[in-house]
């Protein structure tokens, strides 16, 4: 944990001692994780993360700078921002994922847009026979593929949690790495999926 | 404390101010008894600016004259104002300066920001002469849906009239803190607050003292307007039908059928039929008709579904459902009509909370959020977010988004260029906000001309361009160019609204000519009430002489002569003392009036056999 450029004392937060009470101009870069005070870990109590966040956002907001220096408002406004970013990130789980990879990437190599073997193929396959359905109007079939998206998500996404999750924060190697990030990458092929599958069918609603 | 903050609803129809009073609390400013709203009207007499009130009651002598529903145009370009609701005003607009909409008045033109700071000014000064205090600085509430534009036009408005918009805050979510600390309950809201000429809904959680909205969205030209423009068109038909040359498109005519269809909508909120006759000066015809609550729900019902369209909308953005919400909270003007409230109810499957006045509510909220932002209180954090999406034109004209709709602020994104061509100096980025794929569907806020690119090969340079919004949600944007470490300079030119030069401008008019001293306005002021105070005892000097007692009216009598010399006087404090000191004096006499008209009140209810 880094220190208080104030009064020395170690931070909870990278961005504010709660010690003196100072705003801490290095916060502006601070990672995710260490604006919450928190290591660098897949696993994360979103309701305790939102306590923080709640604490950290009452001290920092620049409503309580308003008669503040010019300068010191700046910074509470950057903090705040950093601290809305962070939060937003970490407490959603996919999001999550991206962002603790790119922590990692730094030391591991990884592949932007490797995709799981035969992935690809697959998903033309079923963007194909999507919009044959979508041509055709048929609802009930559009229901059924919808659902079968959807599982297709939820293994995907317990399956490379799980993953994250048994790293316990530590740097993972090469292969997992790669493993990790090719189902990220997946992910986005079958979210546009499903967006797709759900924006059509609503427009029929209408 | 420091500095005093008060809040202004400035509202399309209405405008107000609250504040927080020590031992009171949040209260709207206005004098006991009379109301605390500001009608949103302005007219000219003598080239001076009449606003409110007494604009309101001159509309009908001259229409074209009469200034309304400003706030519809604020932050506008004339060619986003669709032909069929230019045609429904009875003042004239044209075009101006980088398309920006102005408003026609005798031979002159303003700005909807001018106007604005008029409606604004007259909200600061009598706010001031009740508080006895200067005021400079405010929270003024906007939709939560105007954009950045509308925000910046509404911020200029209020330097116009001499006051420091501290923060831009959002109509829901004033009215949000307004509910949530008398209540003081965690939980889900959604606050539903149809105005004049705008719709929101914005979706909270209360969580302890942090306030968070979780999604937001609107219609920044859905209003109460629109019910009177569907009623406006039921009367033409009926009038047409029954004299066909009859000519209704004259602004005297506009006028009338205008606001003959807010009487007709403001009558049935209380009863089931209403009768009603129009006539309009030098035409032949004269028409009478009854209007009921069954021929005026099918003219309602499309416009509250466009609202409740929204309302789906935000639940879905939020991943909410109707079922979770703890509380659905009735926010506006139009909000009393029994239809919207019995359609609302529907929806949401629950009676909705109309406990706090919804005219008054926004203007309370946003009284508290001044007294939080004075340093008065740190009770409540209110976590508000961005409506629309913030982004850039890419290749082929796609929009990109570089923050998206409903992200809390403050918040920043980062953006990497660099250059096309060997010793390029200069890049230019264009800048929308809106939800559309294409960045012809969305709203485009200004051209950034980066300058002062260290001069290299093409593809070096690495400009980093920090895009950062505001807890007003307004957009400011600057550049570093990394290699070199040094910061591009950035020009703004902004697609609509005003610019620096012509804010100082107009600033600098304003001071050449206004009574702007305090002071001065103050001394009318309360000459203005001494007169009525003064009047008010001569009227009833009868019941005077007989109620009291002979030394006690020969005192009040004396105080008025002193009263009277003190008008003369150019000291206000000197004028408000010696008022006192009449009101000490004569508030036997006024409790014995009071207790005379409640008497003849009570006589006359005795004669009438029940």
């Amino acid at each position: 944990m880094p220190f208080c450029s104030h009064c020395q004392k170690s931070l909870q937060s990278a961005l504010w001692c709660g010690a003196c009470q100072q705003l801490q101009s290095s916060g502006l870069q601070a990672d995710y994780f260490s604006v919450f005070g928190l290591p660098p870990r897949y696993d994360v109590d979103v309701k305790s993360l939102e306590q923080i966040y709640h604490e950290l956002a009452a001290e920092l907001h620049p409503d309580f700078f308003v008669a503040a220096p010019a300068a010191e408002h700046r910074l509470s406004e950057g903090l705040s921002a950093r601290l809305n970013q962070a939060w937003q990130t970490l407490q959603d789980s996919t999001a999550r994922a991206q962002y603790i990879m790119r922590v990692w990437k730094s030391k591991t190599p990884t592949h932007e847009r490797d995709l799981p073997t035969g992935f690809l193929q697959e998903m033309f396959a079923l963007q194909e026979e999507l919009e044959e359905l979508l041509e055709a109007k048929d609802q009930q079939a559009l229901a059924t593929k919808h659902a079968d998206f959807l599982q297709r998500l939820n293994d995907l996404q317990q399956n490379y949690q799980q993953q994250l999750i048994e790293l316990k924060g530590n740097t993972p190697d090469t292969t997992s790495c790669k493993q990790i990030q090719q189902q990220l990458n997946a992910e986005r092929y079958l979210l546009r999926l499903l967006e797709r599958c759900s924006s059509t069918s609503s427009e029929t609603d209408l | 404390m420091t500095e005093r903050i008060i809040g202004i609803d400035l509202g399309t129809t209405n405008s107000l101010a609250a504040t927080v009073f020590d031992q009171v609390g949040p209260e709207v400013i206005t004098e006991p008894g009379q109301t605390p709203i500001i009608p949103s009207v302005l007219t000219m007499r003598e080239g001076k600016w009449l606003v409110g009130q007494e604009a309101l009651i001159r509309s009908l002598q001259n229409p074209t004259q009469t200034l309304y529903s400003i706030k519809r145009l604020m932050g506008r370009s004339l060619e986003e104002i669709p032909v069929e609701e230019q045609a429904q005003l009875s003042y004239q607009l044209r075009s101006g300066e980088r398309g920006q909409v102005l408003v026609c008045l005798d031979e002159q033109a303003f700005t909807p920001q001018e106007i604005s700071a008029e409606i604004l000014k007259a909200v600061k000064y009598r706010a001031e002469a009740i508080l006895g205090e200067n005021l400079q600085k405010a929270v003024i509430t906007v939709p939560a849906y105007f954009d950045d534009v509308q925000r910046q036009a509404t911020r200029d408005a209020a330097r116009l009239a001499g006051l420091e918009a501290v923060r831009i805050l959002n109509e829901p979510t004033a009215a949000a803190i307004a509910y949530g600390l008398d209540e003081r309950k965690d939980g889900k809201i959604a606050v539903y607050d149809l105005g004049g000429g705008t719709f929101d809904i914005s979706l909270l959680q209360l969580t302890g003292k942090i306030f968070k909205v979780i999604a937001t969205n609107g219609d920044t030209r859905l209003g109460g307007d629109d019910f009177d423009q569907a009623i406006v068109g039921e009367l033409t038909l009926r009038i047409l039908q029954e004299f066909t040359d009859a000519e209704l498109h004259s602004p005297l005519a506009r006028q009338i059928l205008r606001q003959t269809a807010e009487t007709i909508k403001i009558s049935l909120s209380q009863s089931n039929e209403i009768e009603y006759a129009i006539s309009i000066e030098d035409q032949s015809w004269s028409h009478q008709g009854s209007f009921t609550t069954i021929e005026l729900k099918p003219l309602l019902v499309p416009v509250i579904q466009r609202t409740l369209q929204r309302c789906q909308q935000a639940l879905d953005q939020a991943g909410w459902k109707v079922e979770g919400l703890d509380e659905v909270v009735l926010v506006g003007g139009s909000t009393v009509v029994p239809e919207v409230r019995r359609q609302v109810q529907q929806f949401f499957g629950r009676a909705p909370q109309v406990a706090i006045d919804p005219y008054k509510v926004v203007a309370l909220g946003a009284g508290i959020q001044g007294h939080l932002l004075a340093g008065g209180r740190r009770d409540f954090l209110l976590l508000d977010v961005i409506p629309l999406a913030l982004g850039i034109e890419t290749v082929g004209g796609t929009f990109s988004k570089l923050i998206t709709a409903n992200t809390t602020v403050p918040t920043e994104a980062k953006e990497l260029y660099t250059t096309h061509v060997d010793n390029q100096t200069a890049i230019e980025i264009n800048i929308y906000q809106g939800e559309r794929e294409l960045v012809h569907d969305c709203r485009c806020l200004g051209r950034f001309k980066l300058r002062g690119i260290p001069a290299m090969k093409a593809g070096l340079p690495l400009v980093e361009v920090t895009f950062r919004v505001d807890a007003n949600g307004i957009l400011t944007v600057s550049a570093l160019e990394k290699r070199s470490q040094t910061d591009a300079s950035i020009e703004v030119i902004p697609f609509h609204g005003l610019t620096q030069q012509e804010i100082d401008d107009l600033l600098e008019a304003s001071y050449d000519h206004a009574v702007e001293d305090f002071t001065a306005r103050q001394l009318i002021e309360f000459r203005q009430t001494a007169e009525r105070v003064l009047q008010g005892i001569e009227m009833h000097w009868t019941i005077a002489e007989k109620a009291l007692a002979q030394t006690d009216c020969a005192a009040i009598r004396q105080q008025m002569e002193v009263v009277r010399q003190r008008m003369e006087g150019q000291d206000p404090q000197v004028l408000k003392s010696e008022m006192d000191r009449l009101g000490d004096l004569t508030r036997s006499l006024a409790d014995t009036v009071m207790g005379q008209a409640v008497l003849s009140a009570l006589q006359e209810k005795e004669i009438t056999p029940v």
